[in-house]
């Protein structure tokens, strides 16, 4: 095969090919342009180094998006970048409206800070599931996990995602 | 009998389109008749909505251009170079063929000297019949070296090889080894007779 044997002029097809998608899955993951770049940037040169390795047990997209959620979690740490339970009641939780902004931005930003408050695991699960459509199975490969536990990680987020939409609901309503 | 929370439990994988055919139908029945469960559906799909409208603005087409760019790059500056093992056998082959011609050139340039040394002692015998293996140049006086000198020289000069000599060379350039293989060769006689 042309790619394994180094040809870096395939490589870059493949590059061409996944670059957006490892980018959006870092930036859905960090949050940051530049830290998502620099994952993506990390990943498509850790898998051409590794392309030899390669074993054809999962889709390439998996592979690499086993390398950058990798990456994203080292870069996470890295910050220190606290990833904090859920609280059971989002009352507590202490959200506080900004009336300035449209109900829609208003809605998303609370959308996402509630996204980054999930477990990192969860936030794994969901942003491979819903933003990459990526299927149980290949997100279990990518997470180094079963099919099972992955469903039960999508399940809670979801269920605790779902609980903040309906406290916020009815903040808004009062 | 499931409870409404069972039930609830599977409604983001029916959104996800990950139900068995069995499971599907059982829930999909009970969503008819239970509107909690329904309401419930619908917050889920309201959810679901809300994030995939929530795309990251798209940085362009440039953006992911520099991208590849320093991907490739970085593939560059990671990779050890590959020095093609052409460029070492080739290099070493016309070092071969440089050696050899020169060996070759030397050889007919002693071959050409020579015969031309040869040349000139045959100009300067003064007696036909001496063979010329036997002229020593410790048996010539002083006049007949300048004449050898001097039929050297034209012979040298009129040589069509002009590779070897030119009118800049001077004797005086030739190293020791290189004087003492001529003169072995004056010793051992000339083999390259001209008539």
């Amino acid at each position: 095969m042309a790619v394994l044997a180094g040809d870096q002029q395939a490589y870059s097809l493949l590059v061409k090919k996944y670059q957006r998608a490892i980018f959006y899955t870092a930036l859905r993951m960090l949050r940051n342009p530049e830290d998502a770049d620099d994952v993506a940037q990390k990943t498509f040169v850790k898998a051409y180094r590794a392309l030899q390795g390669f074993r054809f047990e999962s889709s390439l997209k998996t592979w690499l998006t086993t390398i950058a959620i990798n990456l994203c979690r080292t870069e996470l740490m890295k910050h220190k970048r606290q990833m904090v339970e859920l609280p059971e009641n989002l009352a507590d939780a202490g959200f506080e409206r900004q009336k300035e902004q449209e109900a829609a931005d208003f809605k998303k930003s609370q959308l996402r800070s509630a996204l980054e408050l999930l477990p990192l695991r969860q936030r794994e699960v969901v942003t491979l599931r819903i933003y990459q459509e990526m299927p149980f199975k290949e997100i279990a490969k990518a997470l180094d996990s079963n099919e099972t536990a992955v469903k039960v990680n999508f399940h809670h987020a979801m269920k605790s995602l779902r609980e903040w939409m309906s406290k916020k609901v009815k903040d808004e309503e009062l | 009998m499931k409870s409404c929370e069972n039930y609830q439990e599977d409604l983001p994988f029916l959104l996800e389109e990950v139900l068995e055919a069995p499971e599907r139908a059982d829930l999909q029945a009970h969503l008819a008749v239970c509107p909690t469960c329904s309401s419930e559906l619908s917050a889920y799909q309201g959810l679901r909505s809300q994030m995939l409208s929530d795309t990251p603005s798209d940085p362009g087409d440039l953006f992911f251009q520099r991208q590849l760019k320093a991907i490739e790059a970085q593939i560059r500056l990671a990779m050890p170079r590959q020095r093609s093992v052409w460029i070492p056998a080739l290099a070493a082959a016309a070092m071969l063929l440089l050696v050899f011609g020169l060996g070759r050139w030397r050889e007919q340039r002693d071959l050409n000297f020579k015969q031309d040394w040869n040349s000139a002692l045959h100009a300067l015998s003064l007696e036909p019949e001496v063979p010329m293996g036997d002229v020593e140049l410790d048996d010539l006086n002083e006049k007949e070296l300048a004449l050898f000198a001097h039929r050297m020289e034209e012979e040298v000069l009129g040589s069509q090889d002009e590779t070897w000599f030119d009118d800049d060379t001077d004797w005086d350039d030739l190293d020791d080894g290189q004087e003492n293989q001529i003169l072995q060769q004056l010793q051992d006689g000339p083999t390259g007779r001209q008539t």
